[in-house]
C-alpha cells in the first residue's frame, strides 16, 4: 500500500502555481532578485538570471539580479537589499531540491518568494517545475507572468 | 539443471538480502544538547512538488517513532497549495505550545525504474521560542545492492537515523534494553 502511495510521486509533469496578495501592484516598481545557488545541480540555475530579467522587464518591472554562487563568502542578502529598495520589492529565488531518475540528475522544481520593501510582507509566492523535455525556465516564467496578470499583481 | 536452479535461487536470495540493507550516513552539528524527552515537538518537512507524498509519509513515520521516545509529538503537514504565510509550521508550533520544531528537508530524491528508491535529507531542530536552530544533520539513506523497492524501509531508516543521532548527541535519553 505504501509502495503504491509512493509511486504516485513518480509521475513528472510541469506545473506552475502562484499566490499573490490581493490589491498589491508590482508593475512600475523596481524588483531586486537574489538567486541562491545550491551545491547540487548548479547548472539548473544557469539560465535563470537572464530569463528572470527578460520576462519581468518585458511587463514593466525593471529588474536587477544578484546571483549568489554556492559557498560564496559574502552573499547578497535580503536584509542588505531592503535598505536600498525604496517602494520596490525583493525576490528570493532558488531550486527546492534535486531529483535523480535512473542515475541521471534532472532539473527540479523552482520556488520564489517576493517581499514588498515597505514592510517586508510576502506579496507573491510562486513555484514551477519543468517536465523532462519541452519546457525551459523562461517558458514557465512566462506562465508565472500570465498568472500574475490574472491575479492582478501585474498589469 | 537442479544445481543451476539451486545456484540461481541462492543468487536471488543474496540479492534480496542486499536489497533489504539500507546504508544510513549521518553527519550532525550542534553547540549544546537540550533534552527533548518530556518536551513537546512538532515534526514537519519540505520536498519538491512531485515528492510531497514521500514528505508526508516521513512526517507520519516520524510522529510514530518519536512518540516511542517519551516525547510529546505532533505532525504538521504543509498545505497542498501555496500560501503567503511565511512560516506556517512555526505558527502551528506556537499554537500547539511546542518547545521544538524538527524540520525534514528532503534535498535529493532518487527514483529507479519509476519507483522512489533512496534519499538525502537535511534535518534541522529549531527552538520555537528563539527561532534559532539548535541541531543540524545531513542524512543519506541508500539501499545496498541492486534491489530498490524498499520504500518504507528507507523512510524508517531516515527517521531512525535522526533518532539515533539525537540520542548520540545527547538530545534524547538512551532507552534501557
Amino acid at each position: 500500500m505504501l509502495g503504491v502511495f509512493l509511486c504516485v510521486g513518480c509521475a513528472v509533469a510541469p506545473y506552475v502555481e502562484s499566490v499573490t496578495l490581493p490589491g498589491y501592484k508590482l508593475t512600475g516598481k523596481h524588483l531586486f532578485v537574489i538567486i541562491n545557488e545550491t551545491g547540487e545541480l548548479p547548472e539548473a540555475l544557469k539560465d535563470c538570471p537572464n530569463s528572470i530579467k527578460d520576462v519581468f522587464d518585458s511587463v514593466g518591472v525593471p529588474t536587477q539580479v544578484y546571483y549568489n554562487e554556492y559557498l560564496v563568502l559574502q552573499p547578497v542578502t535580503p536584509d542588505s537589499l531592503f535598505l536600498q529598495c525604496g517602494d520596490g520589492a525583493v525576490m528570493v529565488f532558488g531550486t527546492t531540491g534535486v531529483t535523480t531518475y535512473d542515475d541521471v540528475k534532472k532539473p527540479t522544481s523552482y520556488a520564489a518568494t517576493i517581499y514588498r520593501c515597505e514592510d517586508r510582507k510576502v506579496v507573491w509566492r510562486f513555484e514551477f517545475s519543468k517536465d523532462m523535455i519541452y519546457n525551459t525556465e523562461k517558458v514557465l516564467l512566462q506562465q508565472v507572468i500570465e498568472q500574475g496578470k490574472s491575479q492582478g499583481i501585474l498589469e | 539443471m537442479r544445481r543451476a536452479l539451486i545456484v540461481l535461487t541462492f543468487v536471488a536470495f543474496v540479492f534480496s538480502l542486499m536489497g533489504c540493507a539500507i546504508s544510513t550516513q549521518v553527519m550532525s552539528n550542534y553547540d549544546a544538547p537540550v533534552l527533548l524527552n518530556g518536551k513537546r515537538i512538532v515534526l514537519t518537512g519540505a520536498a519538491n512538488k512531485q515528492a510531497t507524498n514521500v514528505r508526508d509519509v516521513v512526517i507520519k513515520v516520524g510522529v510514530n517513532r518519536f512518540a516511542l521516545q517519551d516525547v510529546s509529538v505532533a505532525g504538521f503537514y504543509p498545505p497542498k497549495s501555496l500560501t503567503l504565510s511565511e512560516h506556517p509550521e512555526v505558527d502551528f508550533a506556537k499554537e500547539n505550545k511546542a518547545d521544538y520544531l524538527l524540520f525534514f528537508n528532503l534535498t535529493h530524491l532518487y527514483y529507479t525504474g519509476g519507483s522512489f528508491s533512496s534519499m538525502d535529507a537535511l534535518c534541522v531542530l529549531f527552538d520555537v521560542k528563539t527561532g534559532k536552530p539548535v541541531w543540524k544533520a545531513d542524512i543519506e539513506c541508500h539501499p545496498q545492492g541492486l534491489s530498490s523497492g524498499a520504500h518504507s524501509k528507507i523512510i524508517k531508516a531516515l527517521v531512525d537515523g535522526v533518532i539515533t543521532q539525537l540520542t548520540t548527541d545527547g538530545f534524547l535519553q538512551k532507552k534501557n534494553p
